[in-house]
């Protein structure tokens, strides 16, 4: 809630301030879907706040909502997770009583229906940043209840994608014979196991462009025969991540045009933030290297979209573009582009070279680390620029 | 692998030919043709030209520098015909003439052999990236750039050597400017200005920002305490403050009231006094009101009694007969029956003429049917269907074997005709058959043209069998060979191994082996025999050549026509014979199907006349007269009508009757009800006059008794009223327990005055209760009225502490809205979030930006590397080559030139010691630069080798040195043209190298020069 978008740079006022609700945006239609299905109760697994974000103004429109839910009589479990875990300080409002938190060790609350035990939900909160612990070995079933659903904060045991938080096995879980684990932590939604239900629904907002596509939460229906999940969109603005060629691409009219037709079929409901990839081998890979080009066609593309409630916002443009040179053949050129491939090579980090900047006392506190592909981008996009600054040069020379 | 020169590989060359200067600082239309030695020194004394001819060659090959440079070669600043060409031989281009103008901005022109304009192109190719900086640094130096020597460090070395192994060095210059450019433009470590720089300027100011929102969310915990505390003093006061208006309001309230509750108390008093009265309610009122209704009756009354009696009278004048009444639905349903009598006397007329109708048609019919036809004989036929059926099945039967018997008869005709055209048929065939004696000649004139095909075949076959026959006696007198020799062999064999094995000690497998050979040897001879035998004989042959000549006779014999002529002849007696044959057969089967016609026209016959006996049979049977039988149906159809007559004439006879009968009753009914109500008329016209006016008196009854009953009931009710009304009074007088009305008058007065007192108190009850509608409150009141609670209490004094209270309340309000609205801005405010959002947007920015710095710094850093790299690999091979030179140059004095990073250049003697450039003596020092200059000319890698132009570099050299410098310089020619400029005479003897003297050109005419094709060149 409330957390900031990444990557998306400066954006006209309108938009930037939709992109601070669509946070708000989407937990309002998760409580709507709620309502309008009338659930018995809603399950939040953890990471409702970012407490490097602290924000009473989420916290108070989450009472707000959950206020609302409990108009409607329905309950709501929440487990905080790694990024609000327990602390005192940073929970500064009351919710209302139909909300139900879990405490830092793993217990057991039931939901009552026609005054009787229907439920027994499971779980616990985060009591501070890290849990390495595997906490699955502490969840046991207490019988007494139609249903019993397990509430965890965590990754799978050996996902490398993610850092390391309350680390599970998909057979631990199974092994807890519960009807159904709500899982919370990984942003991308994931089906574990079907049989019993094992998910993680993702969050309600995509955050950043990692984080693209439709985003929302599960409806449940637990039967004693059978559970129906159903995924339901709540993301205000999707982000999404295309790519264009620009192979017998001529100009760039005609490159905006592609963009202008792509634009068009990416069009949703949803307001949507794009990274175009501009890919191929063409003519156009050159003047793709000049930034004022870049910002012309970015201004061009984007203009009429902030007025617009379901625009098509361009973050900005991603270079995969093929030059008209051959990489593999040059490396094997006597010439200077040759040594300087060769060298480009050998380079196994460009830190050293770019320490300036991202070991800087003031910078390196803003500057994101840069991941081994990440570096690699850069090696590779300075070699094309150095190589395109030659290779007309060489390639008279190889004519001879 | 890099793209490294050793000066082992010997590369192409490139020579400058011709000089030709248009104008250029003292030189005005001069053209040098440069001899095709190497190795040229070009003498002039001092101001003789050589370093403007060094700077005219420089800037013909790589351009025009900026103007400012050029003023010391331009005249009167006039740019106009400053310029020239040069002729340059390429091993890969062949000549080239490159021509540049200063007024033309410079721009070469490059002819070839052929004259053609080839554009920049194959200059570009030519110079390989080299451009003048790079020319002048390595192909084109002067004693000045000694004076740098003792400077030359690491850094200064790689750009050099960078320029000599670098393609399009300025480029890779321009590129390294632009990559400085940009960033700089993005980011400086100790920078305010850059994107980079400002960005982390504005994320700290947001950071600063956000450092203070986190202060104040802390403080978020004790304004909630202090709100809290706020919330419970206003709570106090309000409780306070809600007593005291409370105490305000009961006394605003008891003050209003105090004088009513006086007057309440003292009316309660007065209607103590008074007893209780038993009076109705407004007594006097509902008597009054009784009595006027009762009067008011009394008039209505006597009305309706005058009306009741007039009725009455007129309902005794009417005098109504009741039998006329009585009688009423017998004498309607006369008249309505009248009409009907009427229309079947009408009815009865027509009865009559239609009979006379059926009578005539039924005696036109019995005419018709003639014979002893009457009516009763009518009567009597049978047409029931049975016989009609009957009939008609007869008459169908005789249809059928009347039509059959025309077809017969038809048929019969037709198969006359047919038998004669047959005959006829035959008699035409005939003339074409052949007689017998004829025909048996021509088909054995044809059966012997048939054997003709197989006398062609038989010859053909005697010829091969000739053959075969010739062949199969060459193979007999081989095999007669064989007979002999292959028994034979065998005999002499089986006789030799008996031998061998008689003499072995086996005589019985000898012996059995000899025996075996004879026995081979003579079915050997046998089997060849009989094959031999097999073969045709002679005999066979000759019988194939008799008859071989007789095939050939006949085949010659015949001629072809005649046969043709016959076979025509016999297929026509053949088809005649046929169509004959054909005919007969036809014929005869013809006659026999008219033998079967007549006999079945016979049976036909036969069963018409047993159809007739049928007939007469049938009319006997149901009784129809006797009657031809081609009529007997028509006679059937007038019988049928007629008898339909006689049917019908009988029915109307019928309802003739009927009608007759029906009028009768009628009459005799109107008369008898007509005595009975002893009318003068029976006309039913005058019946019904009367029978109406009888109606029309009784309806007048009807409405007088009708009247008569609402005005007794009228009447009635009256009376009812006006008992009841008697009674409500006297009921009034029982209430109030007196016995007259006089009484109940006097009652009434003070049962009125105690009413009204009872009307006051509640009036002042009532305003009491205006004031305070709270009953409990009302009573509260009365109470403290009683006990005087409100003694020495004011509204002022209550007013007052009110205020205080107030104040209070407000001071501690506006403190917790005021802490309201800090915790309010503290949870709505947006300014945290919008920080917030700023920041993250910013930081995108800044870490795209980082990005972009990172590109153009890694590619900065890559080119730094690169030529570091360059450095390390050529640095060896450069001093390996300086070394060499130097040493040629020293006359082995020295060995080595080695590199230092802290002090720059050192030199090596054979004796192992080393020396700076600064402890060098001034000709050691030049050796020593001449060497590094020439060492990096040889490792520059280019396509061909450029020029070298050395001007005046030597000064310092003694004798010895100079000589020794000539034999080096001698060496480099053999890759590099060298044009070495001097001022020194004496190095004319150098042995192989050409010599021009600038002087011998300085006279030279620009005219002759551009007589001939352009320029002239001139050759010393």
């Amino acid at each position: 809630m409330d957390r900031p978008f990444s990557g998306v740079g400066q954006c006209p006022p309108q938009l930037a301030e939709r992109f601070e609700e669509s946070t708000f945006t989407a937990l309002e239609r998760v409580i709507q879907k709620a309502v309008m299905e009338r659930v018995d109760f809603i399950i939040f697994a953890g990471d409702i706040y970012d407490q490097s974000h602290r924000s009473l103004r989420a916290q108070k429109r989450f009472a707000k909502n959950m206020s609302l839910l409990k108009e409607h009589g329905i309950d709501v479990y929440i487990i905080h997770g790694n990024h609000d875990f327990l602390d005192n300080n940073n929970h500064l409002l009351t919710l209302p009583d139909n909300v139900h938190v879990f405490g830092p060790t793993v217990s057991m609350m039931p939901f009552e229906k026609q005054g009787r035990p229907r439920v027994h939900l499971y779980g616990f909160s985060y009591p501070e940043r890290h849990v390495h612990d595997d906490m699955s070995a502490h969840f046991h079933k207490v019988d007494g209840a139609d249903f019993h659903i397990g509430i965890l904060h965590g990754s799978v045991q050996g996902n490398k994608q993610h850092e390391v938080y309350a680390p599970f096995t998909v057979k631990s879980l199974i092994e807890k014979d519960f009807d159904y684990w709500a899982l919370g932590h990984i942003h991308k939604r994931q089906t574990l196991s079907e049989e019993p239900p094992i998910h993680y629904p993702g969050n309600i907002q995509g955050l950043n462009i990692k984080e693209s596509g439709d985003k929302g939460a599960l409806l449940v229906e637990l039967d004693r025969h059978k559970t129906e999940v159903s995924f339901f969109k709540t993301a205000d603005i999707i982000w999404i991540d295309e790519t264009v060629s620009i192979v017998n691409c001529p100009s760039i009219d005609r490159l905006i045009d592609r963009i202008e037709t792509l634009k068009e079929s990416i069009r949703r409901e949803e307001g949507v933030l794009a990274r175009v990839t501009f890919a191929g081998q063409g003519p156009l890979h050159h003047l793709l290297y000049e930034e004022a080009m870049i910002e012309e066609m970015l201004e061009a593309l984007r203009d009429g979209e902030d007025e617009i409630e379901n625009f098509v916002w361009l973050m900005f443009f991603q270079l995969k573009t093929k030059p008209e040179w051959d990489r593999e053949q040059l490396m094997s050129s006597p010439y200077f582009t040759g040594d300087l491939l060769r060298l480009s090579c050998r380079e196994t980090s460009i830190k050293p070279m770019i320490s300036d900047l991202f070991s800087h006392r003031r910078a390196k506190k803003y500057l994101d680390r840069l991941n081994k592909d990440e570096e690699a981008g850069i090696l590779r996009e300075a070699e094309t620029l150095l190589i395109d600054a030659l290779y007309d040069l060489e390639k008279g020379e190889e004519n001879d | 692998m890099t793209r490294f020169m050793t000066l082992k590989r010997v590369k192409k060359m490139i020579k400058i030919k011709q000089i030709n200067i248009y104008q250029f600082g003292r030189f005005t239309g001069r053209s040098i043709q440069l001899p095709a030695a190497p190795f040229l020194i070009v003498y002039g004394p001092n101001e003789a030209g050589k370093s403007t001819l060094t700077a005219f060659i420089k800037y013909m090959l790589f351009g025009f520098p900026p103007k400012a440079k050029l003023d010391a070669f331009v005249r009167n600043r006039d740019i106009n015909g400053v310029g020239g060409s040069l002729h340059i031989e390429s091993e890969t281009f062949g000549g080239l003439k490159l021509e540049r103008f200063l007024n033309e901005s410079g721009m070469p022109k490059v002819y070839d052999n052929t004259g053609s304009d080839n554009g920049s192109h194959q200059l570009n190719q030519l110079f390989y990236g080299l451009d003048l900086p790079a020319f002048e640094a390595i192909f084109c130096f002067d004693l000045d750039g000694l004076k740098e020597l003792e400077k030359i460090g690491a850094k200064e070395m790689n750009q050099l050597l960078f320029s000599a192994g670098m393609t399009g060095n300025s480029r890779i210059m321009r590129l390294e400017q632009m990559l400085d450019k940009k960033l700089q433009a993005l980011f400086k470590p100790s920078g305010r200005k850059p994107v980079i720089n400002q960005t982390i300027t504005e994320l700290d100011h947001l950071k600063g920002q956000l450092k203070d929102w986190d202060k104040k969310l802390n403080d978020y915990h004790d304004i909630n305490e202090k709100i809290q505390q706020a919330e419970r003093e206003i709570a106090d006061i309000l409780e306070k403050k809600r007593e005291i208006e409370n105490t305000y309001h009961q006394l605003a309230q008891f003050s209003s009231l105090k004088p009513l509750m006086i007057k309440y108390n003292s009316l309660h008093e007065e209607e103590k006094q008074l007893p209780d009265i038993n009076f109705p309610d407004q007594g006097i009122e509902r008597l009054e009101k009784w009595q006027a209704q009762i009067v008011v009756l009394e008039g209505e009354k006597a009305e309706i009694s005058k009306r009741i009696e007039q009725i009455s009278l007129a309902v005794r004048q009417l005098n109504i007969d009741r039998k006329w009444l009585d009688n009423e639905r017998n004498l309607l349903h006369l008249i309505n029956k009248a009409p009907y009598c009427e229309s079947l006397r009408q009815n009865i007329d027509m009865t009559k003429e239609k009979i006379l109708y059926e009578a005539n048609l039924l005696d036109n019919l019995i005419n018709k049917l003639g014979g002893g036809w009457t009516k009763e004989a009518v009567c009597a036929a049978d047409i029931g269907i049975e016989s009609k059926d009957h009939l008609k099945q007869l008459l169908n039967e005789r249809e059928k074997a009347m039509h059959h018997r025309d077809r017969l008869e038809q048929a019969l005709s037709d198969s006359m005709a047919k038998t004669e055209r047959f005959q006829e048929q035959i008699a035409q065939s005939k003339q074409y058959v052949l007689d017998e004696a004829e025909r048996s000649r021509i088909e054995e004139q044809l059966e012997a043209s048939k054997n003709r095909d197989m006398l062609e075949k038989e010859k053909s076959w005697l010829e091969a069998k000739i053959q075969s026959i010739h062949r199969e006696r060459r193979q007999k007198s081989q095999l007669k060979k064989l007979s002999i020799i292959i028994p034979g062999s065998c005999l002499v064999l089986s006789v030799f191994i008996a031998f061998l094995q008689f003499y072995s000690h086996h005589p019985i497998s000898g012996f059995i082996s000899g025996a075996f050979g004879v026995i081979l040897s003579l079915g050997a001879k046998l089997a060849i025999q009989k094959t031999a035998d097999k073969t045709s004989g002679e005999s066979d042959e000759t019988e194939a050549d008799q008859r071989l000549k007789t095939i050939n006779e006949i085949l010659l014999a015949r001629p072809q026509g005649e046969l043709y002529e016959y076979q025509t002849l016999l297929n026509k007696d053949e088809e005649a014979r046929a169509s004959i044959a054909s005919a007969n057969q036809r014929l005869e089967d013809e006659k026999k199907y008219y033998g079967h016609l007549i006999q079945q026209l016979d049976n036909v016959s036969l069963s018409i006349e047993t159809n007739t006996e049928r007939l007469r049979e049938w009319m006997v049977r149901h009784s129809f007269l006797e009657t031809p039988v081609s009529l007997i149906e028509e006679v059937y159809q007038y019988v049928e009508e007629a008898k339909t007559h006689v049917i019908q004439q009988q029915q109307l006879e019928k309802q003739l009757n009927g009608h007759k009968q029906k009028i009768d009753a009628f009459e005799r009914e109107k008369y008898q009800l007509a005595e009975q109500l002893q009318a003068e008329n029976d006309s039913l016209w005058h019946l019904e006059q009367r029978l109406n006016k009888e109606k029309e008196k009784h309806q007048r009854y009807l409405q007088f008794k009708h009247q008569l009953q609402g005005l007794i009931e009228q009447e009635e009710a009256l009376n009812e009223k006006m008992s009841r009304y008697q009674t409500e009074c006297e009921r009034l007088f029982k209430a109030a327990q007196v016995n007259d009305e006089e009484a109940f008058r006097k009652k009434a007065k003070k049962y009125e005055r105690k009413k009204q007192i009872q009307s006051e108190m509640l009036e002042v009850k009532r305003q009491m209760e205006q004031i305070e509608p709270n009953r409990a409150s009302l009573q509260q009141c009365h109470l403290w009225l009683r006990e005087d609670r409100f003694k020495g209490v004011t509204k002022e004094s209550l007013k007052k502490q009110i205020e205080e209270l107030e104040q209070r309340l407000e001071t501690c309000r506006k403190q917790s809205l005021k802490w309201q609205s800090e915790r309010s801005q503290l949870e709505e405010n947006q300014s945290y979030a919008q920080l917030k959002h700023q920041m993250e947007a910013k930081r995108s920015f800044l870490n795209e930006k980082a990005r972009q710095w990172a590109v153009y710094q890694t590619a900065r850093g890559l080119l730094n590397k690169a030529k570091e790299e360059y450095r390390e690999r050529k640095l060896p091979a450069v001093l390996a080559q300086a070394s060499e030179y130097f040493s040629k140059m020293t006359g082995y004095r020295y060995r080595a030139i080695l590199m230092s990073d802290e002090e720059g250049l050192v030199a090596e003697n054979y004796a192992g010691q080393s020396f700076y450039v600064k402890e060098l003596s001034r000709g050691t020092q030049e050796q020593l630069y001449v060497s590094i200059r020439l060492a990096l000319a040889s490792v520059f890698e280019s396509a061909e080798s450029f020029p070298i132009i050395i001007d005046d570099s030597f000064v310092n050299f003694d004798n010895d040195r100079s000589g020794q410098a000539m034999a080096v310089l001698s060496e480099v020619s053999k890759r590099h043209q060298v044009i070495l400029m001097t001022c020194h005479k004496e190095y004319k003897n150098q042995s192989d190298a050409a010599w021009i003297s600038l002087a011998d050109v300085e006279h030279q005419n620009i005219d002759s020069v551009m007589n001939e094709k352009g320029v002239v060149s001139c050759m010393i």
